[in-house]
């Protein structure tokens, strides 16, 4: 896809693991004790709860939220995009025993439209009034949901949710979920996903911004 | 725009800086709502955590956890913040590189950009670029992300340059042997 290329004023990137997990591993110390952040780090994280069935946690560039169903890693920091992948895949090559049956990964961007006009204008294109004519008074777009496939044979699907930035004023705000789902069924570890997880990442980063960059030169 | 008092702060806190952003914090942490209650029974499965939070959304989470010395069970409310929403760092240039070679005060690497479709190049590095724990890992074939861009912290902008090398775990032993074995049953499937 070639297109303008926008740059989200505020954008966060996020994995999320669906599985089996013993959240009570997932302490700051373990991860520095096996190398996967430094030892400053696990050190000075602030620990919001760690409990047998729930673990959060955050340091200066991530936050970390495990349970029994799901493990989820974030950023706000672009420069920790690649290393919370890293996270990831280091920390389930370590952990390869837990079985993994989805993995969703996950950008979220706002950015500015310019005026109000245009905001308004984008959510016409995208959600056309006319067939609320009549239902309520001003109807607006909320949030809009399209998925669809990827060109390549990996199992799962691809999310876009476009709704007005709750942070910009007349923003627009994309959540792009790329979802991959575990083809083989008899194999119950971790190896499936994460080899998924590293062969796809930067091809899954990339294209949740062509995503938005193609649809907001269509809106704008 | 109708704005939630978690909106207000990330606005005051970009705006006003430390003592606004703690000051409606404050705010926040009073609405927490905490309350025990006594049970004879230990729910098994007891503890939900409902939603997780996403920058643009804050919601109320119920977790209810479970104590079995006192056999006593506590609902308490948190309010989920956004989080990191203080310290924000968008990258202008970003590369991947590779070390190519040490030396006494500096290290060459190879880098490839990730932000256009240049060619490779290769460029010296100071060591002092370097954090005293990643140095550690500074070995030749080591493989580092480097950004340039600017971090937004309480309101400050700032230019940053960072360097930070991959984390992987080790190869263990067992996971070695696991491999030699591995391939050395691929080669005689091969009939190498």
């Amino acid at each position: 896809m070639t297109s303008k290329t926008f740059q989200p004023q505020i954008q966060d990137h996020s994995i999320v693991l669906v599985g089996d997990f013993n959240p009570k591993i997932f302490q700051p110390a373990w991860f520095g004790a096996e190398g996967l952040i430094k030892k400053s780090e696990a050190d000075g994280a602030k620990i919001e709860i760690i409990h047998s069935d729930v673990v959060v946690f955050s340091l200066e560039w991530l936050r970390l939220e495990v349970t029994h169903q799901r493990f989820s890693v974030l950023t706000t920091q672009q420069p920790y995009d690649p290393i919370i992948k890293d996270l990831v895949v280091g920390t389930f090559r370590l952990l390869h025993y837990t079985p993994i049956t989805g993995i969703g990964i996950n950008r979220n961007m706002h950015f500015e439209t310019g005026s109000e006009e245009k905001w308004h204008r984008a959510g016409d294109i995208l959600a056309p009034k006319g067939i609320w004519d009549g239902v309520f008074k001003k109807p607006g777009l909320g949030s809009l949901t399209m998925q669809g496939y990827r060109d390549d044979e990996t199992k799962g699907l691809i999310r876009a949710r476009i709704e007005p930035s709750t942070r910009i004023d007349f923003g627009l705000f994309f959540n792009i979920n790329d979802h991959y789902e575990r083809q083989n069924e008899t194999e119950n570890n971790s190896k499936e996903m994460i080899d998924v997880l590293e062969t796809n990442w930067k091809a899954s980063y990339s294209r949740s911004q062509d995503i938005a960059n193609l649809l907001l030169g269509r809106l704008l | 725009m109708k704005k939630s008092l978690a909106y207000q702060a990330d606005l005051e806190n970009q705006q006003n800086g430390v003592d606004a952003f703690r000051k409606t914090n404050e705010e926040i942490r009073n609405q927490v709502t905490h309350r025990l209650t006594y049970h004879k029974e230990i729910l098994s499965s007891s503890s939900e955590l409902k939603n997780t939070s996403t920058p643009e959304n804050i919601k109320k989470n119920t977790i209810l956890s479970c104590n079995p010395l006192e056999e006593k069970i506590s609902y308490v409310n948190f309010l989920k913040q956004a989080p990191l929403i203080y310290i924000k760092t968008n990258s202008l240039q970003k590369w991947e590189g590779t070390v190519l070679a040490m030396g006494k005060d500096s290290f060459i690497a190879r880098l490839h950009d990730l932000t256009s479709q240049n060619a490779e190049e290769e460029a010296e590095f100071p060591l002092e670029e370097v954090s005293e724990e990643d140095k550690q890992l500074l070995v030749q074939g080591a493989l580092f992300y480097w950004d340039i861009g600017y971090r937004d912290n309480f309101g400050q902008r700032e230019r940053i340059s960072s360097i930070r090398f991959q984390r992987m775990p080790a190869w263990r032993v067992k996971d070695l042997e696991a491999s030699k074995i591995k391939a050395a049953y691929i080669r005689e499937k091969l009939g190498w």
